[in-house]
């Protein structure tokens, strides 16, 4: 799928894994680093305008609400660099994280090509689009020039096969495939997901796959887009799209098959994300943080999950219980629903929708010798703060059960 | 500006496998603006000394993965402005390699490494030959293949980075 697109956005009629080729873009995406990097790369580049305002989407999600005079002056920068070059696509505070909105907004369409200045781009690759995360620079030539060099990937095939058990989630899959993959094990390659397992996760859950395909290293994550993607993209944009299928005959660098029946919970320890293991083997861990959002985790059937194991019930003394919505639209409907509420009840602090604690930001920092388990995506040493606190990434289940005991705990039961 | 000619040598920093760009400036310190505010917390915790004691032309060397995690280009951006003269490693992340061949930074690959990290040590001074694909150990006399850098990156490092690159080309459009 990946080359085929790519193929699509060149002008060339063939195109082989390994060669570098230059490729056109649909849609850019940057965020706070637009403030910081990228704009004193497009001054020297002396460029006086963007190749195309409506295919730029701009939002501010890392440091919102703005928690330093630093944070508020990239603000400023991002907001006048919006007015000044008409940037038609512009998220302010409190929107929700970059990856989030993209799809939500209806600014992700199969079949297209787009790249952002965040490393999780990939997750767009859940709605059938090649996306991947660039640097400051290379996004200064993008929106000077509306293209990009790439390394043609090649592909990785991922089928999980089996019938999911109960309270098994997207990022138990995810964590157990990097754990057989291993930090970097697809790097400058696309993964492509299949199986029949696919068609019974949520659209959250695809996002949690292609999101976290990245700590492998792949360049790109892809689902054949479903009736469920092309419906839910048809009914948020109005631009015509084609989506792409892999072909019949198509050549994989390698293939890794997974039946799921009988996975339990992973957890990842620290502090590679791709260090997975059983909740067995760490569970009973002492914590002092549960972390319960992202762009990897921060989606309503994450937040209804979380809520309906604490619902009723207290959050272990001595633990603080941290919520951040993937997005306003996110945090509105588990207020509808009720998810909101139950955790509030149970002791959960909700904070905006923020990156916030993910990078270590702000809203949930750790100190030294602290434990988090999150439902994020790094767990690098200093990633959520300091570097001697150690970071435990698990599902939303996990977090959330963890939570209540204030140990590593199963959200099954029973330990 | 690190040299730019098609050798250079230098004293090495010899860091192992897995380093993040967490590793390299941690999150908390990105919403400063300037590069030159940020160069003081180079592996601050890894390395404390690294940003005092780093010399001009100074080359890292290290095993897999180097500058794995966030797209965050201060990474690479940081390490230059210090003035380290090449990243050489086993392997490096997809973004980061990106993001140091556009800031003017080569990034070398040198798979040879994976089988004999015991051979290029702290302190020792190496010489590399970015047309040729060797890397010399001085101390050993040891000379090494590394991964040689495609034309398509040595046009952007000859132009000093991919920006006064993409000025020359508006320009000329
Ligand atoms: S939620 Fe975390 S991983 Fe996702 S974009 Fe924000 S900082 Fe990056």
């Amino acid at each position: 799928m990946a080359e085929k697109i790519l193929l699509n956005h060149t002008d060339t009629k063939a195109i082989e894994p390994g060669e570098i080729i230059e490729a056109s873009i649909d849609i850019a995406m940057t965020h706070e680093m637009m403030g910081t990097r990228v704009l004193p790369h497009l001054k020297e580049a002396e460029v006086k305008k963007l190749w195309n305002p409506n295919r730029v989407v701009m939002i501010l999600d890392h440091w919102t609400p703005p928690p330093t005079i630093e944070a508020a002056i990239i603000h400023q920068r991002v907001r006048d660099f919006v007015k000044k070059f008409q940037v038609k696509h512009f998220y302010d505070v409190g929107n929700g994280i970059c990856h989030q909105i993209l799809v939500e907004e209806g600014h992700i369409r199969p079949g297209e090509l787009v790249v952002g200045t965040d490393s999780h781009t990939t997750t767009a690759g859940a709605f059938g689009a090649l996306a991947t995360g660039i640097g400051a620079a290379d996004m200064a030539i993008v929106l000077a020039t509306g293209k990009l060099w790439f390394r043609v990937p090649e592909t990785v095939k991922i089928t999980y096969s089996g019938t999911i058990p109960k309270l098994i989630m997207g990022k138990d899959l995810v964590l157990y495939t990097l754990g057989k993959l291993g930090v970097e094990g697809a790097t400058f390659q696309a993964i492509e997901y299949h199986g029949n397992v696919l068609s019974k996760l949520s659209l959250d859950a695809w996002m949690t796959l292609t999101n976290m395909s990245v700590e492998a290293g792949a360049m790109a994550a892809l689902i054949p887009p479903d009736k469920r993607v092309l419906d839910y993209v048809k009914n948020r944009t109005d631009q015509k799209f084609k989506p792409i299928y892999p072909d019949e005959k198509i050549n994989y660098h390698s293939t890794l098959e997974i039946d799921v029946s009988k996975l339990p919970p992973q957890v990842a320890t620290p502090s590679l994300p791709t260090q997975a293991g059983p909740v067995s083997q760490v569970a009973g861990t002492h914590i002092d943080q549960a972390y319960l959002g992202s762009c990897t985790n921060g989606r309503l059937e994450d937040l209804q999950i979380a809520a309906k194991i604490v619902a009723g019930k207290e959050v272990a003394d001595g633990v603080r219980f941290i919520v951040n919505p993937a997005s306003r639209k996110v945090y509105q409907a588990a207020l509808e629903d009720g998810s909101i509420g139950h955790l509030v009840q149970a002791g959960a602090t909700i904070g905006p929708a923020t990156c916030g604690a993910c990078f270590g930001g702000h809203c949930g920092i750790l100190g030294p010798g602290e434990v988090c388990i999150s439902t994020t995506n790094r767990n690098f040493p200093g990633r959520m703060g300091s570097p001697e606190a150690q970071i435990y990434l698990a599902s939303p289940a996990t977090v959330a059960a963890s939570a209540l005991t204030g140990k590593i705990t199963d959200p099954r039961g029973g330990s | 500006m690190p040299p730019q000619g098609p050798r250079i040598k230098g004293k090495v920093w010899r860091f192992g496998s897995d380093i993040s760009t967490d590793d390299i400036i941690a999150g908390i310190h990105l919403s400063r603006i300037s590069t030159t505010e940020l160069t003081v917390y180079a592996f601050e915790h890894l390395r404390p000394e690294f940003a005092k004691n780093v010399q001009p032309g100074d080359i890292i060397v290290a095993d897999e993965h180097f500058g794995i995690g966030s797209s965050r280009e201060e990474a690479p951006a940081i390490l230059r402005h210090l003035g380290v003269g090449a990243i050489v490693a086993t392997s490096f992340a997809r973004i980061f390699f990106r993001n140091a061949f556009n800031l003017g930074l080569p990034a070398i690959e040198f798979p040879e490494l994976m089988k004999k990290p015991e051979e290029i040590q702290e302190g020792d001074i190496v010489e590399l030959d970015f047309t040729a694909g060797t890397l010399l150990n001085h101390r050993t006399q040891k000379s090494f293949k590394t991964t040689k850098i495609p034309s398509f990156l040595r046009d952007i490092l000859d132009a000093g980075g991919a920006i006064p690159l993409l000025k020359k080309k508006l320009k000329t459009q």
